[in-house]
This record gives C-alpha cells, sequence and structure tokens, in this order.
C-alpha cells in the first residue's frame, strides 16, 4: 500500500502571472505610444505613464483616500450581507422542494432586472447615501451567491448524504455537515462572481448619486469638469480595475488552496 | 438479533415500470453472527441493506433488530458502502471522518478523538489520521470507512459489497481485516458480495439470494476450520464443495 502522490494542479498558461503581468505592460505600451505620437488626443488618453503616476500621487491625497475608503466600505459591506442572506437562502431553497417552486416566478422575475437599472428607484426611496450603494450591491451580489449555493447543493453526492444517515443523522445535521461542506467550492466561486459584481454596483451608484464620497464620485466630479481632467479620471478608474484584479487572484487563490479535495476529486473524474 | 419478515420491496409502485426488487424475503441472523448475502448482479441485495439501515421504508413486510421494528436507521448500527470515495467526506481528515459519527454518542472532543485513533490503529492505519481520504490509496481509503463504523461500536454492521472496488490482494488484505476485527468485537456483520468465494471464505453462513424479485434460494452453514487462512481455506475440501453448492445456486442449477 502506498500513498497515492498527487501532481500539484499545473496552472493553466494564461494564468501564470508572469504572462498576465507582460500583457499588462505591453497594454499600457501601446497607450504611451498612441498618445505620445499624437495619434489619439492627449487630452482624450493620456500617456500610460501620467495616468500611472497620477494614480500614485493621489494615495497621498487625504481627499481621494477618503473617496477610496468610502467605497470600500459600501463594497464589503454590500458584498457581506449579500452573502448572508443568500447562503441560508440557496440552502433553504436548495433543500425544500415546496418553498424553491413558491418562489420561483419571483425569482425569476427580479433576477433578469439589471441591478443598475435600480440605481434611480432605490435613490427615490431611500436617498443617496451609504445606505443607497449598499442596497444595490447587496441586490445584486446576492444572485450569484444564490445561484451558486443551490447549483452546489444539486451536486452533492447522495451517497454522502446517505452515509451520514446511515449513523442516524437527521436531515438538519446531513444539510450543515454534509451538504453545505460539500457545496462549499461553488459558493466561493459565486461569492468571488459577487465580488465583481459588487464593485462594479459601488461605482456605478456613486456615478449616478454625483454627490457625497466614493470613488465613482470623484470620477464623477473629474468628468464634469471644465476642461474634464481626463487623468483624474483614468487614475480612479486604474485604481478600481487594479482592486478588482487584486481581490479575483486572492479569492482563486483561497479557492486553489482551501478545495484542493475537490479539486483532487474532479481530476480524478475526469 | 435481526428478523426479516415477508419483506418486499416495490420501486415505482402502480406505475407500468414498477421493478419487484424484493418479494417475500424471510431471513434471520442471530446475534454474533457474521452472515454473506450472495445473488446475482442486480438481484436487490443494495435495496435489502438500505431496508435493514432504515434508508429506505420497504413497501412490504417488516424489519427488526434488537426486537424493534425499524423506521429509521437503528441504533447502534454501521454502514460501510462500497464507494469509499464517495462515502467517506474529502474535506474533512481522516481522524475527522471517522469521529464524526460519534457525536451521536455521548462523547466528548476528548473521546471522540481517541476512539477514532484506536479505530484506525485496528485497521493498520495509525497515524494516517491528519491525512486527507484524497491521499490515500483505494484500500486504505475503505479501512478508513472500516474503521469508522468500528470506533461507532456497533452492534449490528452491514457491509454493502465492501471489496468491490478494490484490486485482488488488498481484496485478500480485507477480508482478513473483517475476521480479525469481529474477534475484537462483539458485533454481528451482514456482508453482501456478489463473489461467491469472498462470501464462504468470510461468512459463518451464507445466504443465497434469487434474480430479482429477490428471495432466500439457499442458506448454507459454513464449518470451516479457524482461523481462516487465504491459502490453506482455500485449498480445504470443504471450501471447495461449499463454493460450488453456493455456485450453482447463484446460478440457479440447485442440486438440493
Amino acid at each position: 500500500m502506498s500513498t497515492q502522490t498527487l501532481p500539484r494542479p499545473r496552472p493553466a498558461a494564461s494564468s501564470r502571472w508572469y504572462r498576465r503581468a507582460a500583457g499588462a505592460l505591453a497594454f499600457a505600451a501601446l497607450i504611451e505610444l498612441v498618445s505620445r505620437t499624437g495619434l489619439a488626443d492627449r487630452e482624450f488618453l493620456p500617456p500610460a505613464s501620467e495616468i500611472v503616476g497620477r494614480a500614485v500621487a493621489l494615495l497621498l491625497d487625504p481627499a481621494f483616500r477618503a473617496h477610496a475608503l468610502t467605497s470600500l466600505l459600501a463594497w464589503a459591506i454590500g458584498l457581506c450581507v449579500a452573502a448572508l442572506l443568500a447562503v441560508p437562502l440557496g440552502l433553504l431553497l436548495g433543500s425544500v422542494p415546496v418553498i424553491d417552486a413558491a418562489t420561483r416566478s419571483v425569482v425569476e422575475f427580479l433576477r433578469p432586472i439589471p441591478s443598475v437599472a435600480l440605481i434611480p428607484l432605490v435613490a427615490l426611496v431611500i436617498g443617496t447615501g451609504l445606505q443607497h450603494r449598499i442596497t444595490l450591491v447587496v441586490y445584486a451580489s446576492l444572485w450569484p451567491i444564490l445561484y451558486n449555493t443551490m447549483y452546489g447543493l444539486r451536486g452533492v453526492d447522495p451517497l454522502a448524504k446517505e452515509s451520514l444517515r446511515a449513523y442516524g443523522f437527521g436531515p438538519l445535521a446531513v444539510l450543515l455537515r454534509v451538504s453545505l461542506p460539500s457545496a462549499t467550492p461553488f459558493i466561493t466561486t459565486g461569492f468571488r462572481l459577487a465580488a465583481g459584481v459588487a464593485l462594479i454596483l459601488t461605482v456605478s451608484t456613486e456615478i449616478v448619486a454625483g454627490r457625497g464620497e466614493g470613488i465613482g464620485v470623484f470620477i464623477f466630479f473629474a468628468g464634469i469638469a471644465v476642461p474634464a481632467r481626463m487623468t483624474d479620471i483614468l487614475a480612479g478608474v486604474f485604481w478600481v480595475g487594479l482592486f478588482g484584479v487584486a481581490v479575483n487572484a486572492l479569492l482563486v487563490a483561497v479557492e486553489r488552496r482551501a478545495f484542493r479535495w475537490h479539486h483532487a476529486r474532479l481530476g480524478e473524474r475526469s | 438479533m435481526l428478523e426479516i419478515d415477508n419483506l418486499s420491496h416495490v420501486y415505482g409502485g402502480g406505475t407500468p415500470n414498477a421493478h419487484h426488487a424484493i418479494e417475500g424475503l424471510n431471513l434471520s441472523v442471530a446475534a454474533g453472527e457474521l452472515l454473506c448475502i450472495v445473488g446475482p448482479s442486480g438481484c436487490g441485495k443494495s435495496t435489502l441493506l438500505r431496508s435493514i439501515a432504515g434508508l429506505i421504508q420497504p413497501t412490504g413486510g417488516q424489519v427488526r433488530v434488537e426486537g424493534n421494528l425499524v423506521r429509521q436507521t437503528p441504533d447502534n448500527l454501521a454502514v460501510v458502502f462500497q464507494d469509499y470515495s464517495r462515502s467517506l467526506f474529502p474535506w474533512m481528515s481522516v481522524a475527522d471522518n471517522v469521529a464524526l459519527p460519534l457525536r451521536r454518542k455521548n462523547m466528548d472532543k476528548k473521546q471522540r478523538r481517541e476512539a477514532a485513533a484506536e479505530a484506525l490503529e485496528s485497521v493498520g492505519l495509525a497515524g494516517a489520521g491528519r491525512k486527507y481520504p484524497f491521499q490515500l490509496s483505494g484500500g486504505m481509503q475503505q479501512r478508513v470507512a472500516i474503521a469508522r463504523a468500528l470506533a461507532y461500536r456497533p452492534t449490528l454492521l452491514l457491509m454493502d459489497e465492501p471489496f468491490g472496488s478494490v484490486d485482488a490482494q488488498t481484496r485478500e488484505d480485507l477480508e482478513d481485516l473483517v475476521l480479525k476485527v469481529r474477534g475484537h468485537h462483539q458485533m454481528t456483520i451482514v456482508l453482501i458480495t456478489h463473489d461467491i468465494d469472498e462470501s464462504v471464505y468470510v461468512g459463518d453462513r451464507v445466504v443465497v439470494l434469487s434474480k430479482a424479485p429477490a428471495h432466500v434460494v439457499g442458506d448454507l452453514k459454513v464449518d470451516l476450520p479457524a482461523p481462516r487462512d487465504q491459502i490453506s481455506t482455500r485449498e480445504h475440501p470443504d471450501f471447495v464443495h461449499l463454493r460450488a453448492e453456493v455456485g450453482r445456486l447463484v446460478r440457479g442449477h440447485a442440486t438440493v
């Protein structure tokens, strides 16, 4: 008897960090070139070096830091509230078919509505403060987590559930001790998708609100200035994008590490 | 210990596709007995096991364990399934897998951990507790599933083709493991298999089921010298005679 040695899953070529970094650098070089040669109007597309330089300088600006912190807060609170609502809801809908059937028409009606379309409506009802952003982030982030939870529950092995039932455990124990952990990789993927959606909603809501604090508000004011402060707009966009990439990479790393059993299992089946 | 009275089970009853898995099955198992149940593939062996374990409600007849009618899973019952890779929980360490069912018992965390370590040792996996199931070979994973059942100290242990998914050498090792542990713990064991040699080698008694709908077509006492041994037991004239007898019964050419 020997312990099986598992080959470490080799990341796909496209996900190796240095290739991705090279891609980003090439893109920056292209912008630099297009802008410096006058191919594009410098007013509309400043060179990449200027954008990044401005972005770094903004970090030292307390006003910008306050904007960034406000956005981060709305994003984080909204995402966490969404997860706290969506996972139990998903467990309920995924394990009690009667409730799932009864609520399906409502869910199917709400889901396709683009969350961005609700920004003005929610603003009218609850104003444009932090609660406005959080509400929309929660609403938009709910769906990926809810759907992935339900999807994960559908994939739970009936024999795994039976194995615990055979020791006399009831349905609730089976749900919490077998179904939930078994679905966790899917729930985490849902959370990662939701993190991206939450970022979109945070910034869009801020831009539409056009007042208070937030990176979106910063971008909005840079945009309505005459002349528009294009470098500021793009520096703001740079930080939002970098944040999104970093969060995604972090969660992918967590998924790889925490769910080695899941990936080992998928490898075995394929 | 275990009484099965006129058991029947129909899947999809009332529909044109109704499948009669079991019909009019009677069986009684004494305490401490190691009973092997053999039968042709798809004859309803697993349905029988699930009825005993209370995992399904049979459509007719009764199952009693220690005198109590089985309506839900009886206490002090453990099941080892064939497919270890699906019945072990991949997100838990081996030790946690073994200790989990003990939450049903009145044991604190330390006691559960000790019982798990002891059970792992008894199946030859001392020190593997911190590993995860996917890091073990198939035979070792099935040992973990057996350890999980042993740690629970069942009075009735059900095994559903427990060695059907491992290689021949590992299979013999695991057969001997079952013979070893039954001596240590006072358990009644019902082992389901489609392997005729295995049923005679492991069992005190072999019950042969018919094709579906399953009922008992043969009930043979196995009186082979103890301790059993993979080489000498299998060349013993009684072994050769019994396996031929069971083989005929399984194929439906009984001479008795």
